[in-house]
């Protein structure tokens, strides 16, 4: 479990720390105050040996590396990618850097072959087309509870149409991270229900479904990938035809149990969702983060999403600071502020109708 | 939804109940104190929580003055305990003693326990010191005609003296705002002493 994560020239974030960070952790904070930056960086750093990873988040922004391969840039703060990025995150056990830089190949091959196009052009300017980042430069360091530190290195870039990629050698990944966000919530569904079904748990899943429609009796996957339900009908019939918010919390409760030991990191927790079912899903990812030991990173701009958490956490009498909120701000003079809260502050906050978002 | 609760000035008090912001509003505006945001923490326990969200607006505002104050109840210096370690607890300095500020930099923290000269009892014990003597004897001597012990007799005491001015309020906190309590009583000095460093 991570209990403090710090990020530098990441985005929009300049310099940024989550400190004590508990088992659910839920971030607030106004539009362009880095939300979705802050879950970026702790999957970054959770796969911290994989440098395919800063692609992959740009993509779920909706970003084409193929397309526009100064997308690499993206990652880097003001764009300035002479200033790495920077992640450390101390867990438990263990404390891990990662320092991101970029690979120039134009920079760093001295000679290159040029199409002809370049010396016809009927465009003056001086400027050689040598920013062109398009690779990612891993430095690793894991230092370990002996305070012992090992060093690794990874890189990745294009060459032609494919990566010419380089792992990490000697590192093994002990963090399994999940990132859920509202485009990719329903894609992994039916092959993770598959699994719980295997494993049995699926009717603890049934239990919390059926706080929101008590008539699902049983949940199956059709060997054509869509998930039926059993609803007392003569029929199963296909969840789709179901609420969304019966499928959103089905999906995210079968990933949480998907990530035993692990991370889940949730964007705009609250989308699909009715105002209504929001302390009915808070209550599932509570219990579903304790019975598996998942630590949750979850965003809303929602106030009623706050006071959802806040009500599940009460209701279900957790352990004292066993959640946490964090409400992110930015001056501008772009400085970031991390506000945090814990269970008596967000109890009396919302009593007092207080502005915490 | 109701207006959000957000920090507006630099200088805040801090209070208990409701009463109470009418009561230090309207004895604020007479001493022509202005710019000071009262709040109620509705509840004695809800002021290290409280203190502890206002922490967390300093990014937002800087404060120059923090103020709270409790009433004594049944136990005088229990109640500056509590204050002195809720504002701690918040990352604020506090006071050494009771019905004075420390001044720090940037910032004045002060706290205050009513009635006062650590005498254990409320707002309302303050507000009867102002009863006219001769209107309070007669206060007691209903108490003894109709035989009537109250449990709270210091709140009963107000009610009754409330009852009898013009125009009619049923509360500590709405009298202030009807100028019922003379701010120009002599037992109101003590407490307008210290309000004064929030000028």
């Amino acid at each position: 479990m991570y209990n403090t994560i710090e990020i530098e020239n990441f985005r929009g974030i300049s310099q940024l720390k989550l400190i004590d960070t508990k088992q659910v952790n839920l971030i607030v904070g106004k539009n362009n105050t880095g939300k979705t930056s802050v879950l970026e960086a702790v999957f970054l750093i959770s796969g911290i040996s994989n440098p395919q990873l800063p692609f992959n988040i740009n993509t779920t922004r909706g970003l084409n590396f193929l397309a526009d391969q100064d997308e690499a840039f993206l990652i880097y703060h003001k764009l300035n990618y002479k200033n790495p990025v920077k992640i450390k995150a101390k867990l438990d056990k263990q404390v891990r850097e990662l320092l991101i830089k970029p690979i120039i190949q134009s920079e760093s091959q001295a000679s290159t072959v040029i199409e002809k196009d370049l010396l016809t052009k009927n465009i003056l300017n001086t400027v050689l087309n040598n920013q062109a980042t398009d690779g990612y430069d891993y430095e690793i360091s894991i230092t370990d509870e002996n305070k012992k530190t090992e060093k690794y290195n990874a890189i990745i870039y294009p060459q032609g149409l494919m990566f010419q990629q380089q792992i990490a050698k000697g590192y093994r990944e002990t963090i399994k991270c999940n990132y859920v966000n509202p485009s990719n919530i329903l894609l992994q569904l039916p092959q993770g229900l598959n699994e719980i079904i295997i494993n049995k748990k699926i009717d603890k899943i049934i239990g919390i479904l059926n706080k929101i429609d008590t008539q699902i009796k049983s949940i199956s996957v059709g060997t054509n990938g869509l998930i039926y339900c059993d609803i007392g009908l003569d029929k199963l019939i296909p969840i789709n035809v179901m609420g969304d918010g019966i499928r959103r919390i089905l999906s995210l409760i079968t990933t949480i149990n998907l990530s035993k030991n692990g991370i889940v990191i949730i964007d705009e927790i609250e989308n699909g969702f009715h105002s209504e079912t929001l302390p009915i899903l808070w209550r599932a990812v509570f219990m579903a983060a304790k019975e598996n030991n998942v630590q949750i990173f979850a965003t809303t701009h929602s106030y009623e999403c706050i006071e959802a958490f806040k009500d599940a956490y009460h209701f279900d009498k957790q352990e004292n600071d066993f959640a946490r909120l964090f409400r992110l701000e930015k001056n501008e003079k772009n400085i970031f502020n991390v506000s945090s809260y814990d269970q008596e502050m967000i109890n009396t906050a919302t009593e007092m109708n207080w502005e915490i978002r | 939804m109701n207006e959000k609760l957000t920090i507006r000035e630099s200088k805040i008090l801090l209070v208990e109940g409701i009463d109470d912001v009418k009561f230090f509003k309207a004895i604020l505006k007479f001493l022509g104190i202005q710019n000071i945001q009262i709040i109620g923490v509705e509840g004695k326990n809800n002021f290290k929580n409280i203190l502890k969200l206002i922490s967390q607006e300093i990014y937002n505002k800087e404060f120059t003055v923090i103020v709270c104050i409790r009433d004594a109840d049944s136990n005088f210096n229990g109640a500056f305990r509590s204050l002195k370690d809720a504002l701690m607890a918040a990352g604020f300095p506090a006071p050494e003693k009771v019905n004075s500020f420390k001044n720090t930099d940037k910032l004045k923290t002060g706290i205050y326990i009513l009635p006062e000269n650590n005498e254990n009892g409320m707002i309302e014990d303050l507000c009867i010191q102002t009863i006219d003597k001769e209107l309070l004897q007669c206060i007691n001597n209903y108490y003894r005609c109709t035989n009537i012990n109250p449990k709270n007799k210091s709140k009963s005491t107000v009610q009754i003296f409330l009852a009898t001015q013009t125009p009619l309020v049923n509360s500590l906190g709405n009298a202030s705002e009807h100028d019922i309590w003379d701010f120009n009583h002599e037992s109101f000095s003590k407490i307008k002493g210290f309000l004064e460093n929030l000028r």
